[in-house]
């Protein structure tokens, strides 16, 4: 219970494939369809991926500069239904009194998530509630909602602009969340044109004012086909806090299946 | 047995080739305790400081495919004799094999959903000395299999060797106005601890719902607790056999969690039925803050009402649960649990912090209210108000 916080899916935000074919997208007077269509052609250009696991650390910040840190591991199994959600498993490694806890989630499109927690000291397995979308993951600046799997049904969309970031050019789009109990009214998006990468986030709260900004740089190319962000910087506007959150180990090759998400296999994490 | 694990793993380290993977950590926690009130016996004390270890081994194959994993635990008390005592927790080789698990040695597990009293728990018995709240468990040597189908897990046990629940001694706490003689504990079977128990449980999860159905054959975990004319003061614990049926279930609905566990137990030809029945809800990001307050509601029956020899046979179980979410991972815990027939009052509060990567706080504390003298397990410890506190180091 006391680490009962669960987090998702975090590959869809960021990756992108390097298939730079260029795609017809709607034109520029459509703005619904054409962000529609920006989300739909990041989502295609990551199919296939299978499954991952991958290493994760988070350093956070707060506004008189004291610093703590996280580590956690993840497993992730792409579902082959498209009309669902991924599925992932998360052990914790620190802040050590959390270590071999573990998070079991079958996240869904606008459904709330299936998630089981396991507690290690009493060996129990608990299901939890999946509604606390806006709460902050493990005390960081990241929402739950933040890692959520970003399938494209989540969220309806506009699309506001082209405009030049660094030295590419992205779409900027304008996304409002479909699902129940989300923390934001509104997030601002800038995709890159080519890679389809996503590289900055604005957020909005309840009140439409500007809350956080998620940065993500240090793309890498894996399997020559998807791309991951490795290393994602989170900014809060209003509490000066800051969260850094840093993958390594990205392995494509894994060859996890549907076993290695099952309670028993929660139960055996370590 | 438990020797010969050790020295497996130790052995098998040396040889590196096998020992593809080796972790060894642990925890180091120094506690102390304060009961409110003195004790009716001249040897109890009203303080206790104590120091306790977990330290934890394990050796793991290239894909987990074979494990030999073990959990040492070890108390030192101040002054509570029985309290200064090790156990294996877990000593245990698992082989898992794609659908298929296979475990063998001393190991845990946890069945049920319920919060106040764990009721379809029945495979390890209860480190009383350690918690009266009935969740630290001592190890149980079994061979377990596991089967995960497609509409469920299948798992079968095999319990050849049986450990009898702990109590403090005349120098130790908690403890009523009875001491409970462990060394003259007896059993219905004549194989004593050595009778073979088996278990056998289904378990799935489909769309909202979390179900469980057990059965349970052998040595009843939970003693009844026997006087004795001859000596006051005394009782004894007897362990008779039991068969058990038993479901739990939980639904998971946005922020409401409803659960069940139920059970018939029969014991030397009476049978009975027991069930805990409630929920919990969460409130999150109470207060416009970023916290969350659980509010947790359970009624707790036993068909025997006051001549149950447990707690919980007509309580009503309220509790509270805030977690700040902060970086210290900051937990209030507050409960009280009320006896519909006799009006008695059990309060719980817990709190949590963490310090640093490597130390965390905790504070406990338990009181009774108003125990009637009809309450056979209350009213012996009504002078038993306590306060503990521990700091946890990790290594």
């Amino acid at each position: 219970m006391k680490v009962a916080r669960y987090l998702f899916i975090l590959f869809n935000f960021w990756i992108f494939s390097s298939s730079a074919n260029s795609i017809d997208l709607p034109p520029e007077s459509e703005p619904s369809a054409l962000g529609i269509a920006i989300a739909k052609e990041t989502d295609r250009r990551n199919l296939g991926f299978t499954s991952t696991k991958s290493h994760m650390e988070m350093v956070l910040t707060n506004q008189n500069g004291d610093v703590s840190s996280r580590r956690l591991r993840m497993n992730t199994l792409e579902n082959k239904n498209s009309d669902d959600g991924d599925w992932n498993l998360i052990v914790f490694d620190e802040p050590r009194d959390i270590k071999g806890a573990a998070l079991l989630t079958y996240a869904h499109i606008l459904d709330p998530d299936d998630q089981w927690f396991f507690l290690p000291a009493l060996k129990r397995v608990k299901r939890i509630s999946s509604t606390n979308k806006s709460g902050p993951f493990m005390g960081s600046e990241f929402a739950f909602e933040d890692f959520s799997s970003q399938e494209v049904g989540k969220y309806s969309y506009r699309w506001l602009r082209d405009e030049p970031c660094g030295d590419r050019t992205c779409h900027v789009v304008e996304r409002r969340p479909l699902y129940k109990h989300s923390g934001y009214t509104r997030m601002v998006a800038w995709t890159e044109k080519t890679d389809y990468q996503l590289i900055k986030v604005d957020f909005y709260d309840r009140k439409d004012e500007l809350l956080k900004t998620l940065t993500l740089t240090e793309y890498r190319l894996y399997l020559e086909k998807y791309w991951r962000a490795h290393d994602l910087y989170m900014v809060n506007h209003v509490s000066n806090k800051t969260t850094r959150l840093t993958w390594t180990n990205y392995d494509f090759q894994a060859g996890l299946n549907e076993k290695d998400f099952s309670q028993n296999s929660l139960k055996r994490t370590r | 047995m438990k020797i010969f694990a050790v020295l497996v793993v130790l052995v098998l380290c040396m040889g590196d080739a096998y020992c593809k993977d080796f972790q060894i950590e642990g925890e180091l926690e120094i506690e102390l305790r304060n009961f409110l009130h003195n004790s009716p016996y001249g040897s109890a004390r009203n303080n206790y400081a104590s120091i306790s270890s977990l330290i934890e081994f394990g050796i793991y194959d290239d894909n987990d495919k074979h494990a030999l994993i073990i959990k040492a635990f070890a108390r030192g008390d101040s002054g509570d004799s029985r309290r200064s005592h090790g156990d294996l927790r877990e000593a245990k080789y698992r082989y898992v094999n794609g659908d298929f698990e296979l475990t063998l040695g001393v190991d845990k597990v946890f069945w049920g959903v319920a919060e106040f009293a764990h009721l379809v728990d029945i495979i390890n018995q209860t480190d009383f000395v350690e918690s009266v709240d009935g969740e630290e468990k001592l190890g149980q040597t079994m061979v377990r299999t596991s089967y995960v189908s497609p509409i469920g897990t299948f798992t079968g046990f095999f319990m050849p060797e049986f450990k009898p629940r702990n109590f403090s001694g005349s120098d130790g706490r908690p403890n009523g106005n009875f001491l409970v003689d462990t060394s003259r504990e007896f059993y219905q079977s004549s194989d004593g601890r050595n009778h073979d128990d088996f278990a056998f449980r289904y378990n799935s999860s489909f769309d909202v719902w979390d179900l469980g159905l057990s059965y349970f054959n052998g040595t009843s975990r939970e003693p009844l607790l026997i006087k004795k004319n001859l000596i006051a003061n005394l009782i004894v614990p007897f362990y008779p056999q039991r068969e058990q049926f038993s479901i739990d279930l939980q639904a998971t609905l946005d922020s409401w969690l409803l659960k069940l566990e139920a059970l018939k137990q029969i014991e030397r030809t009476e049978s009975v039925g027991r069930f805990v029945a409630g929920f919990e809800y969460t409130y999150y990001g109470v207060f416009s803050s970023l916290s969350d307050l659980g509010v947790v509601v359970e009624y707790m029956w036993d068909e025997r009402k006051l001549e149950a020899p447990n707690l919980f046979n007509d309580d009503l179980g309220f509790g509270l649960r805030w977690t700040a979410n902060d970086v210290n991972s900051t937990t209030l815990l507050a409960g009280a649990i009320y006896d519909l027939e006799t009006s008695s009052v059990a309060l719980s509060f817990e709190a949590e912090r963490r310090l640093s990567n490597q130390l965390k706080f905790s504070l406990e504390a338990r009181f009774q209210v108003n125990v009637d003298q009809q309450d056979l397990i209350l009213y012996p410890l009504r002078n038993e108000d306590f306060l503990r506190l521990q700091a946890t180091y990790y290594f």
